[in-house]
């Protein structure tokens, strides 16, 4: 998903402290994967639907692993 | 496609990252929770670069929370809403189609979203799944979206049978099907504000091309084109007048 719409996401601080970087820094690591995300909610929605961003199966598997990882006993 | 996590796996991928040995990290969850090693990293290691490595994860988790939650609580009211909830998951896509399902609550809050990949054929193979995933988030009704690569979000014969199908589908087990919105780029179609989608589930409809949608972003290329229909129009005028004056002389 995309949240640029200002009016679906107001009130969420996106990207206010340089964070993407470090960011995209963990999911690549964890995942093994060289990752662009121009911030947190495309960098989110790839981890939720890898499917959008993924062709091929087992780069879509690690994102469902992180996911999954991510969601351990939440 | 959903992998479940087990408690080893999460055990190996949480060594991996954090360099803490898997035997530490059980031991510390015999006692202790997942959210402990996130909320006190210092409980499981004393060690200031493992400690580091826990926060970063936690600033993912954090992060992925927050803008999980946010969509969580997001209503879709109208056709509009809808429009702009698909418009904005979808806009860094344009090169593929793929079909959408976001599961909604009695108050129209979305629960969660389903994207596959592949063309809209593929959508009907996708029913039971969609039926299955309305079950499990205990959605009481559902809207549908796919988008169009070419970028006219005009519906095709195909994609109103789709929508009567799947209206049908949702009836049968008491979910109700709002709309189901096409994208392509900015602009949008909704089935919903131009057909009836009963009608649609009888399989009764006259498919009439139309370019009926809203573009959400009149691009420079309508500017320009609008422009050239008024030259055009405009000059049309100038010669009607010139070769009226003309009979009028003769």
């Amino acid at each position: 998903m995309n949240y640029n719409s200002k009016e679906m996401y107001k009130g969420i601080e996106i990207d206010g402290k340089g964070n993407i970087d470090e960011l995209i820094k963990i999911v690549s690591e964890f995942t093994g994967l060289t990752i662009y995300a121009s911030n947190e909610v495309t960098l989110i929605d790839m981890i939720e639907n890898p499917e959008k961003y993924y062709n091929d199966i087992e780069e879509i598997e690690k994102f469902h692993e992180l996911k999954s990882f991510m969601n351990f006993q939440r | 496609m959903k992998v479940d996590m087990d408690r080893m796996r999460f055990i190996e991928l949480l060594s991996k990252y954090t360099k803490i040995s898997k035997s530490e990290i059980e031991n510390f969850l015999k006692t202790g929770t997942v959210n402990d090693i996130f909320q006190n990293p210092g409980l499981i290691t004393n060690n200031l670069s493992k400690v580091k490595r826990i926060e970063e994860l936690k600033l993912l988790r954090n992060t992925y929370d927050n803008l999980k939650n946010y969509e969580r609580n997001y209503t879709i009211s109208s056709p509009k809403a809808a429009a702009d909830f698909f418009i904005n998951q979808n806009m860094d896509i344009q090169d593929k189609e793929y079909f959408s399902v976001a599961f909604l609550n009695t108050k129209n809050q979305v629960l969660d979203v389903s994207v596959t990949a592949g063309s809209i054929d593929s959508a009907y193979v996708y029913k039971r799944e969609i039926i299955k995933e309305a079950f499990k988030y205990n959605a009481s009704s559902i809207l549908i979206s796919h988008n169009h690569p070419t970028g006219n979000p005009s519906p095709s014969p195909q994609d109103l049978d789709l929508t009567g199908n799947i209206y049908n589908a949702c009836k049968t087990v008491g979910i109700n099907l709002l709309d189901h919105i096409i994208t392509a780029n900015t602009k949008h179609y909704s089935i919903k504000e131009h057909h009836d989608l009963n009608e649609l589930g009888r399989g009764s409809f006259v498919y009439e091309e139309k370019e009926n949608y809203v573009d959400e972003r009149p691009s420079i290329i309508n500017k320009l084109n609008k422009a050239k229909k008024e030259i055009k129009t405009m000059k049309r005028n100038n010669a009607l007048e010139k070769s009226a004056g003309a009979s009028v002389e003769l």
